[in-house]
């Protein structure tokens, strides 16, 4: 049976037991609330062998307290204020601090109102080992229980009890060891209230309560050296926190009336353009106007304001004296935000706002002096034409919890991080936060208002447990926006209805549906398709053969799916909302039904099957004679993967009929690519990884290795090309002003600056960008011959300057900005692959519509309509692409994950890779993985000399290097070699790479 | 601002400086009150006070309501505007009041003798007059006493308490605060017979 001791005051004194407050609701009424307080006389006062109080098991305090201190000799406790804790919470975590603390209720409490994450972290330290604090619940105990009084403010009430506390403990001590007789009068520890406040202080005095502010503490510390620098300078002058701001801070001006945002764009004074966030810096992003070269930079949140990502914004530009260069810093909005608060940003004119504030206004001060070079156009934020808001994958920040008991029913405001780092921290409320801990959740975002900091949201729904594959794929999709619902009945109706069974007809009687009319029968020419391992969606299959004129047929056969896709269907409408089919690492999120996709349209070897063909006639040096198009039937001989075909054509033992023809299109395929390279076709590089999964089954990941590649890729890849730069004339020539085409523009000179100056002053090397094929020839000889893997690195790189290529509509361009410029070719479009791209049915109907198959459909002639498909097309692409990256991203973690497990398992300690430097920051470097595909980021907590001109940063030496003083010089290009982790990040559960260096130098001291 | 109180803190205290398992003041006045009741009650605990009177057994104003072989428990409770923190005038069909009314004579009409006074009721009138958690306790608590006062022979009497759960640890009697954050139930018990009255 729980023994039960009740020890109350008798109801005379209601006065104290009684709390009197008035509060103000949502709505604005006031409304009084009354709270009881029971004081008691139990409150332990936490000292070792104190007789008064009762044993408790927790720690207590030692009896003779601390006695390396110079100033009290006699043995001390500190009593710190809510504002040492407020302000210097370092000094207080750190290992050296041993000071037998006090900590009093009250200034828990503040804390706790004040900041939570602070809180949390005070929280910790009471129960670590090593430090000796003892919570005093003053406020419950009946001598040192305070009522707030009249016209007194509630921090100087707070200030108050934290005196009369100072004071009790004090006559404490004295009255519970009085001086036994005949022994000399034992000298008694004292306990020394903490605080900063000058005025707090004197009246201290004046009670005769002894106190000190903590500078002159700790520099009479034995550690005083160390422990010095801890101490935050803000603490110092900045004193009196709590100003009872009224109403609300308005923290964003107001955005402009939308009449006068169109006005003014239409005038060109104000830019129109969507909103980019900084990946690296959260206090930064751009808008990309078509009126400048470089886009607008938008420096600080006020300028910002409130853009989220991929809103369409209209910028005002500042002054051109006012104009700033892009920072080299890294700033985590996690790691400078870690103590702002949920509950009350923006509520009250807290002290933590105007730490945030001042954090951050220093991060923008460091860039001022750059010269103007590279200054680019500056402005701010004044209006949003659209929000692009959309739901968003997050994780609840378990820092932001007041509390983490799932049995809790209240409501808390928690802050939702985004799995997006382009995304601010969202403020939610939930009933439910401490089951979504752990959670992947979907946010959707409400509003977000010139009094708060943070955008508000609501919670739609969870996905999962972190770090599980569903919830991550699913978050994956989520995130880069792919519609994955599967098809609904009225697409799937759309199917033949004979399914699986379906046949090409019998030519002739059987042939009811008129399936044969116009088509050339091939269906006994030596046809094979060459694929990925594993491929199901066969869309492309290829034949050669020798004419009796010494010159060579070859075709290139696609899968004939506008046959089965007719135009303005259900399953048209859906193919083009989803643009693309999207493959993620252990899955596909097919275009079409899977019937069409696999099966029907799948060229797959042995069985009859419709197809678009191309076939050329060439010459041996692969000069076009003639080309033809024509709508066809097939029949596939064989179904290779590239390895395959590859030993085939390389057995020399082989000579039948299929081998032959292989070997006949490789050798056309060399010319071909001989020529486009002289044409000057760029051969970009992308850091390609394959992941190896364990089993379909569980589809673990146990490795991860660089694709191959092989002749017969290319082999295949130029047949594609070819059969795309030929239908595109063909339908640019049919439709001139319809026509669905693919170009690539030239990147612009001043994308490239950075890397070629990066490339003369580390390497000596030129980059000459005057066209595609001055860039490929200086791209060849960027060769380090110590290094062969630095050419890729440069590639990889000048790739990234570039920009994307995109579908277009050829009446909405002019005719000179058709080319494709990786490719260097004068126009280019997608033919070869409509099972799995939307635009390639577009123009596989336009092409039908070309040589008199069909006519060809009303929408198609529209030119507004051509570019809305496309549109989307475009995005859907780019996401698919995006989501193609995070998907992988997220196995190498996992494979990287296991492999950690396994190596130390063995011993052998953390995975460790070679990595080159591609990007110096002020404070870290960007490394890039070639061996993982994978790109990190290390950053340093010492300070570190960068060199923004050179691209180089001196990282001081760690202590096992010492006696270089000079530290270590990184630049880009340089290789290092880096220990790989995952690790969950600490608020959001995210898992993240974690990267530090380890040759040249050891930054895990760092 | 509520949310930043902690219902338990490290130090087993709780929002208003009690331990775990202990109660709120309890206050009672059994002075009769005005209009001639045969009984009445005042209780309060901590800051919940209700005042209850007991009527009867008297002759039922309306026949149809009445048994030949017992006597009808009618029990109905009026909560002050004035009560809760936020001023709000609640009618007497409200559902939650009719649901307490309901509780809390499911509760007594089985405790009183009632076939001791056939064909006659006895009226239970409960004012809320102030709130802040475990009104059903204390209004349980206090028509116990009012009917005691009254002279109406009981079988046993009922006491009640509420408990709550935060995490692991029970919490007795709770507050307003605590009883929104925290699962709880109000159990009524005869402690001479040791029978348990009422989970609710």
């Amino acid at each position: 049976m729980v023994e039960i001791t009740i020890r109350k005051r008798p109801q005379t004194e209601a006065v104290i037991t009684q709390r009197k407050f008035f509060k103000k609701t949502a709505r604005g009424k006031v409304v009084k609330v009354l709270r009881e307080r029971y004081l008691r006389d139990d409150v332990g006062c936490g000292i070792e062998g104190c007789r008064e109080c009762m044993a408790s098991n927790e720690p207590l305090l030692p009896a003779k307290g601390d006695l390396t201190h110079q100033l009290f000799p006699n043995g001390h406790y500190v009593l710190p204020d809510t504002n040492v804790f407020l302000s210097q919470m370092d000094l207080i975590e750190s290992d050296r601090f041993r000071s037998p603390m006090i900590l009093l209720q009250t200034v828990l409490e503040e804390v706790r109102h004040r900041s939570l994450p602070l809180y949390n972290r005070l929280k910790a330290l009471t129960k670590s080992e090593d430090k000796r604090i003892w919570t005093f619940y003053n406020e419950y105990r009946s001598e040192t229980a305070i009522v707030r009084e009249e016209n007194e403010t509630p921090n100087d009430r707070n200030d108050r009890g934290i005196r009369i506390a100072t004071a009790w403990y004090n006559t404490h001590i004295s009255l519970t060891r009085p001086p036994i007789r005949g022994q000399t009068k034992n000298a008694l520890p004292t306990v020394v209230l903490m605080t900063e406040d000058a005025a707090n202080r004197q009246k201290a005095e004046q009670a005769g309560i002894s106190c000190i502010s903590v500078r002159k503490y700790v520099e009479g510390m034995k550690d005083a050296g160390q422990l010095l620098d801890l101490l935050s300078a803000a603490g110092s002058d900045n004193i009196e926190p709590t100003q009872a701001s009224s109403g609300r801070q308005v923290l964003y001006p107001e955005y402009l009336p939308s009449a006068t945002l169109i006005a003014g764009v239409k005038a060109g004074e104000l830019y129109q353009g969507h909103f980019n966030p900084n990946p690296y810096n959260y206090l930064e992003g751009t808008v990309s106007v078509p009126a400048f070269s470089k886009p607008i930079l938008l420096v600080g949140r006020e300028n910002m304001n409130r853009a989220v990502q991929g809103d369409i914004v209209v910028v005002e530009l500042f002054d051109e004296k006012e104009w700033k260069a892009p920072t080299d810093e890294v700033v985590d909005q996690e790691a400078t935000l870690k103590n702002d608060d949920a509950e009350d940003s923006g509520e009250e004119g807290d002290e933590n706002a105007e730490e945030v504030i001042a954090k951050e206004s220093r991060v923008l001060r460091l860039e001022t002096q750059v010269p103007t070079s590279e200054r680019q156009p500056t402005g701010r934020v004044v209006g949003v034409i659209k929000r692009n808001w959309r739901a968003y994958v997050c994780h609840i920040d378990s820092t932001s919890l007041t509390s983490t008991l799932t049995t809790s029913l209240s409501t808390q405001t928690v802050f939702a991080t985004p799995v997006s780092r382009l995304l601010p921290r969202i403020r939610l409320r939930t009933r439910q936060a401490p089951s979504l801990l752990n959670q992947k959740i979907l946010v959707t975002i409400d509003r977000w208002d010139t009094t708060s900091r943070y955008p508000e949201g609501h919670f739609v729904r969870t996905l999962g447990k972190v770090e599980s594959k569903e919830a991550e794929q699913e978050s994956l999709l989520l995130e880069f926006e792919v519609p994955y619902r599967p098809f609904g009945k009225a697409i799937l109706d759309c199917l033949p209805p004979e399914g699986d069974s379906w046949v090409v007809p019998p030519k002739g009687d059987g042939d009811v549906r008129n399936i044969w009319r116009d088509r050339e029968d091939l269906r006994d020419v030596i046809v094979c398709s060459i694929d990925p391992p594993g491929c199901q969606d066969i869309d492309d299959a290829l034949h050669a053969k020798l004419l009796p004129n010494g010159n060579i047929e070859a075709g290139v056969h696609i899968a004939d799916v506008s046959h089965f896709v007719l135009p303005d269907n259900p399953m048209d409408s859906e193919a083009a909302a989803r643009g693309t089919t999207v493959y993620l690492v252990d899955n596909r999120i097919d275009m079409l039904p899977s019937l069409l996709g696999t099966n029907l349209c799948s060229l797959r070897p042995y069985v009859e099957r419709l197809a678009f063909s191309a076939i050329w006639e060439l010459t041996p040096d692969a000069d076009i004679v003639n080309v033809r198009f024509t709508k066809s039937v097939i029949q596939s001989k064989a179904a290779f993967t590239y390895e395959e075909a590859q030993i085939r054509k390389d057995d020399p033992h082989l000579q039948d009929e299929l081998t032959n023809s292989i070997r006949l299109l490789n050798s056309l395929a060399t010319k071909l690519k001989a020529k486009r390279m002289a044409a000057g076709a760029l051969n970009l590089a992308s850091p390609e990884v394959k992941i190896h999964l364990d089993s379909a089954e569980s589809s673990d990941p146990i490795d991860v290795e660089q694709k191959e590649l092989r002749e017969t890729n290319s082999l295949v890849e130029e047949f594609m090309l070819l059969a795309n730069v030929s239908v595109a004339r063909k339908i640019d020539e049919s439709f001139p002003q319809t026509a669905v085409l693919r170009r690539h523009l030239p990147p612009p000179k001043t994308n490239f600056e950075k890397l070629q100056d990066i490339l003369r002053k580390t390497k000596g090397m030129t980059l000459d960008v005057s066209s595609s094929g001055a860039l490929a020839a200086s791209l060849d000889k960027c060769i380090d011959p110590s290094e062969p893997a630095f050419n890729t690195l440069v590639r990889i790189m000048a790739t990234r300057c570039m920009l994307s290529a995109e579908y277009f509509c050829s009446g909405s361009v002019a005719r000179d900005t058709f080319g494709h410029y990786g490719l260097a070719s004068d126009i280019y479009t997608h033919f070869t692959s409509p099972i799995r791209r939307y635009a390639d049915v577009l123009v596989h109907r336009q092409l039908a519509a070309a040589i008199g198959f069909s006519p060809l459909h009303a929408s198609l002639h529209s030119k507004s309509h051509v570019e809305r498909v496309l549109d989307v097309v475009n995005r859907r692409h780019r996401m698919a692409q995006m989501a193609g990256r995070a998907s992988v991203e997220f196995y190498v973690g996992l494979a990287l994950k296991g492999r950690g497990e396994v190596s130390k398992s063995r011993g052998e300690g953390e995975v460790r890779e070679e990595a080159f430097v591609i990007r110096t920051f002020r404070n870290g470097v960007g490394v890039f993985v070639s061996k993982l595909g994978i790109e990190g980021l290390v950053t340093f907590k010492r300070d570190t000399q960068f060199d923004a001109d050179n691209y180089t940063i001196s990282v001081p030496g760690s202590a096992s290097t010492a006696g270089s003083k000079e530290g270590v010089k990184i630049s880009v290009f340089d290789k290092v070699v880096v220990q790989i982790e995952v690790e969950k990040d600490k608020n959001t559960q995210r898992g993240k790479v974690k990267m530090t260096l380890i040759e040249p130098v050891d930054s895990r001291a760092l | 601002m509520s949310s930043r109180i902690e219902i338990l803190n490290a130090g087993g205290y709780r929002s208003d400086g009690r331990r775990q398992y202990e109660l709120r003041t309890i206050s009672i006045d059994l002075s009769p009150q005005g209009s001639g009741a045969d009984g009445s009650a005042t209780l309060s605990h901590g800051l919940t006070q209700v005042s209850v009177c007991v009527f009867g057994p008297r002759e039922a104003k309306m026949r149809s309501q009445t048994y030949h072989d017992r006597a009808n428990v009618n029990v109905e409770v009026g909560i002050a505007a004035f009560s809760s923190s936020e001023r709000r005038k609640r009618g007497r069909g409200d559902k939650r009041i009719l649901e307490l009314s309901q509780t809390i004579k499911a509760t007594f009409e089985p405790v009183i003798q009632t076939s001791l006074y056939p064909r006659s009721q006895i009226d239970i009138y409960i004012q809320v007059l102030q709130q802040d958690g475990g009104l059903l306790q204390a209004c349980i608590n206090a028509t116990t006493l009012a009917l005691i006062n009254a002279g109406i022979p009981l079988y046993d009497f009922v006491c009640a308490v509420t408990g709550g759960v935060h995490s692991t640890s029970p919490l007795l009697d709770l507050t307003l605060l605590e009883e929104n954050d925290l699962p709880n139930v109000t159990v009524g018990v005869m402690p001479r017979t040791g029978k348990g009255r009422l989970v609710k």
